[in-house]
């Protein structure tokens, strides 16, 4: 696994237990690849190296964020500062940030409140981010993040130009203390029965279903041994067995749009 | 209400028109984008959302002049042409942006109406689908639908392209003809369902077959892809609940069979209300 966490900043539980709830009741933005409660609101914009806080009256609700965000980070390098928010089976779909070999971006997650059901996955790992550990997630690979629980998991995200060593993200190492062991998730592998009825979807699939088909498909790899890219390849198998050869099509669509052209 | 004291609504059916430009409209069904639209977590999937638009605490609602009412004026026109407004308890509009559904269920029990709800769809086409039970129909723009929604029903969109519907809740103890400003526009015409084929053993097993791989954390995923079989499959749209709890009981997790309970209950009733 590529994602690794990079250590932890100290975070202040009663300057951030004054703006988590302003951040629960906030209206923020769903997002197209999104399942369920998966919500998001910017904090930081613009073009590089021009990107900076927006000026407008949510974002100066979370002085304690600007705080976290100037004190431990080269604010000069950031492209955007965003907070995520999932709950209740919120996810998004299995998908790489980019497709070439140059990367668009270093993202960074901070989570600023989490529970045990709040896990991110890449390839056929799945992990879980402890509150003020920072973690590097390598946007090339197939990856998957949800929170399966009633409580909000909430992460502050941000995104730095992309050609800046990981170790110069920080103001200064004195920012950082030692990276814990990361809590990553063992899983049974999938079965044989288990396969046959994930492809014996088949029988029930249409273009009406085929959406929420992958949406089911994208969470097995959450409880079972395998990598998130499969839900994909599933679909493909499923549809391939439909009459209709739309499906199909439309099946290898969506994975070329989430993991790119090509990718196997 | 009747001599039992028990409010019977009538069947969904298509009760009248709105008479409405479609084109002329269109700058109002623009506004709606804006409008802060509740996605309804749990009920809605995808980009099923809904607004409140007025309700009859704000005031009259041919004097409302301000608020997202007012960024109607020619529906509000239409709406305040065709029905007795002082019978309205409120205004929404239900919007689907491109694909979504939401899941089967019921509003009120047939002993309790809290409205007479009218369905009228402001943009639509057709692969937007509305069921009730095991019927499967379409409500084209401008036509007046009452929705029984005491009985178990769902709606979806299909299509990439946006449904809008401006939904209103009337007073439940007014007969639906004197809904009408002019009662004998009050039509009715018993709608006819899209036949479906009914469903194969191998969609039976395909359904049942999730035992194999359901989970708690991915159980309402499973609820959101068994609650669109009833528009392919000749079923009712209830039948989602009982497939849930067979998937549940068959996987052998006592947590499951909880979790199918709860969603029954949650969309079907027994309601606290």
């Amino acid at each position: 696994m590529n994602a690794r966490c990079m250590g932890v900043i100290s975070l202040s539980s009663d300057l951030l237990a004054r703006e988590i709830p302003i951040m629960e009741s906030l209206r923020l933005s769903s997002c197209d690849d999104a399942v369920g409660p998966w919500i998001h609101r910017s904090l930081w914009a613009g073009d590089h190296p021009k990107a900076e806080p927006i000026k407008d009256e949510v974002r100066e609700q979370f002085p304690y964020l600007d705080q976290v965000t100037s004190d431990n980070f080269r604010t000069e390098q950031i492209l955007s500062v965003r907070i995520f928010c999932a709950s209740r089976g919120g996810y998004i779909r299995p998908h790489r940030d980019w497709t070439g070999s140059e990367r668009a971006f270093t993202r960074l997650h901070i989570p600023l409140q989490t529970n045990g059901e709040a896990l991110n996955s890449e390839d056929d790992s799945v992990y879980h981010m402890g509150v003020g550990e920072v973690w590097y997630l390598d946007g090339s690979r197939p990856h998957c993040g949800g929170c399966f629980h009633e409580s909000p998991r909430i992460h502050l995200i941000l995104d730095f130009a992309p050609d800046i060593p990981l170790t110069e993200l920080f103001r200064d190492s004195a920012c950082i203390s030692a990276a814990p062991q990361p809590t990553t998730v063992n899983r049974d592998p999938l079965t044989s029965r288990q396969l046959e009825a994930i492809h014996g979807l088949a029988g029930i699939v249409t273009e009406k279903n085929l959406s929420p088909t992958l949406n089911l498909l994208s969470l097995v790899h959450f409880d079972r041994q395998v990598t998130s890219a499969s839900a994909y390849d599933w679909l493909i198998t499923i549809a391939g067995q439909s009459p209709d050869p739309a499906l199909l099509s439309r099946a290898k669509q969506l994975k070329s749009a989430y993991l790119g052209p090509g990718w196997s | 209400m009747n001599d039992g004291g028990v409010i019977c609504t009538s069947g969904t059916q298509l009760v009248g028109r709105l008479s409405i430009d479609p084109q002329r409209l269109a700058p109002e069904i623009k506004a709606t984008e804006s409008f802060p639209m509740d996605p309804s977590v749990g009920y809605g999937v995808g980009s099923w959302c809904k607004c409140l638009v007025w309700a009859s605490k704000m005031g009259p609602l041919d004097t409302a002049k301000s608020g997202l009412a007012a960024s109607l004026p020619m529906l509000m026109a239409a709406i305040h042409e065709t029905f007795r407004v002082e019978a309205i308890n409120h205004l929404q509009i239900f919007s689907i942006k491109g694909r979504g559904f939401i899941l089967p269920h019921r509003d009120w029990v047939p002993a309790r109406p809290l409205h007479t709800r009218l369905h009228i769809p402001l943009q639509t086409n057709e692969q937007c689908l509305h069921a009730e039970e095991a019927s499967v129909f379409h409500m084209s723009e401008g036509e007046a639908w009452v929705v029984d929604a005491s009985l178990t029903h769902s709606a979806a969109n299909f299509s990439e392209a946006n449904r809008i519907h401006v939904v209103v809740d009337f007073d439940p103890e007014v007969p639906v003809h004197e809904l009408f400003r002019v009662p004998g526009n009050c039509e009715s015409a018993p709608f006819e369902s899209i036949d479906r084929p009914k469903p194969t053993s191998d969609s039976l097993d395909a359904i049942y077959g999730l035992a194999e791989i359901a989970s708690a954390r991915n159980f309402q995923r499973i609820a959101d892809m068994l609650a669109t079989v009833h528009y392919d499959r000749q079923v009712n749209c209830a039948a989602m609940y009982d497939w849930l709890s067979e998937i549940a009981h068959r996987s052998g997790e006592a947590k499951l069979v909880d979790l199918a309970a709860v969603l029954q209950r949650r969309y079907l009733g027994p309601f606290d209300f």
